[in-house]
């Protein structure tokens, strides 16, 4: 049985010094204009791992387990601290909006360094959309690494 | 069966999915998931093999089925013919590829393309020229067709499309807005968004 909304608000945070992968794949990377799209954020929970647990060519390894299909492929990945996740969240800079943070998840995709950018209010009582300009702010703090 | 067998709504769906059978070339299995079988048609194997010989006299089709099929194949052609006229043959490969998207592409999560966002697409390449823009095709998690182009300066501009609506990201602004699939409402905005 699937975890409740209040079990998933309340899973350990990651602290701010960690480093996370999210894999860059059709439809969300287009290699030949060289670019992705800020959708690779937008929404909720939002899958990535953590390099303090596994290295990056391990992660890699699951990205194309998980992901790689006959006819897509994985282009590489985008690698951010979660201090820069966290301060792309609205309410860091002042507003009302959501509240970002980075928790564990490593259970649910048999990857011991998944976890998921999670937006929320700022009690993390509930969950808040990642929109779109959230999103692009997370994008830009990306460096990419293009396979 | 005799055709005198048949109610008038049946051999309307015969017609139908006559025209379906005809244009597409499905396969076999393919057929067997869009068409019901009437329960005192010939034998299984006989019946498809026999199936384009004897449309509308061996079998029936459930004709919401049988429509939507067709009106899902029109909708996909329409939405790769604008595509890859008004942005290229990238573009069109590209979408042809997300339309084979399974529901949970996304390490579990991410929506299969949505029919309501390709139509949406089709009728905004009608409306505004994107091909001088650079614009790279995208799709969200959500299964909406989503397009980005960097505007003169350099900003972001980045549009998810819904059936009669369009969500504008505008970088610059960092602005998020609803516009409706309108051509006015269109040509205006993308006038002041070169």
């Amino acid at each position: 049985m699937g975890k409740s909304e209040k079990e998933l608000l309340e899973r350990p945070v990651i602290k701010d010094d960690e480093v996370v992968l999210r894999a860059l794949h059709e439809p969300f990377w287009d290699s030949e204009a060289n670019r992705g799209t800020p959708s690779a954020f937008v929404g909720n929970l939002i899958s990535v791992s953590r390099v303090a647990i596994l290295s990056e060519e391990a992660i890699l390894a699951i990205f194309r387990r998980d992901l790689e299909t006959e006819s897509r492929v994985v282009n590489g990945f985008a690698e951010v601290d979660v201090a820069s996740i966290r301060g792309c969240g609205e309410t860091a800079n002042g507003g009302d909006g959501v509240f970002l943070c980075v928790v564990e998840d490593p259970i649910s995709t048999d990857n011991d360094a998944h976890a998921e950018i999670m937006g929320s209010d700022e009690k993390k009582t509930a969950f808040k959309k990642i929109t779109r300009g959230v999103a692009n702010k997370i994008l830009q703090k990306c460096k990419f690494k293009v396979l | 069966m005799r055709e005198s067998e048949v109610s008038p709504s049946a051999l309307q769906a015969q017609r139908v999915g006559a025209v379906a059978l005809r244009g597409k070339g499905l396969t076999t299995s393919g057929l067997a998931n869009r068409i019901h079988v009437a329960p005192y048609a010939l034998p299984y194997n006989e019946l498809f093999s026999g199936i384009t010989r004897h449309v509308g006299v061996r079998w029936s089709v459930t004709e919401e089925q049988t429509l939507q099929t067709l009106a899902e194949k029109r909708v996909k052609e329409a939405a790769l013919q604008a595509a890859r006229e008004k942005l290229g043959e990238h573009a069109a490969y590209r979408l042809e590829r997300f339309m084979t998207y399974q529901e949970g592409w996304d390490s579990g999560r991410g929506g299969q393309l949505q029919l309501g966002s390709l139509e949406g697409l089709t009728k905004l390449l009608a409306m505004v020229d994107l091909g001088n823009r650079d614009a790279a095709i995208f799709m969200s998690p959500d299964g909406n067709v989503v397009v980005n182009w960097h505007r003169n300066q350099g900003s972001l501009l980045e549009i998810e499309i819904f059936q009669d609506t369009i969500l504008c990201f505008d970088e610059a602004e960092d602005s998020e807005a609803f516009l409706s699939m309108d051509r006015f409402a269109v040509g205006e905005y993308f006038s002041h968004h070169e």
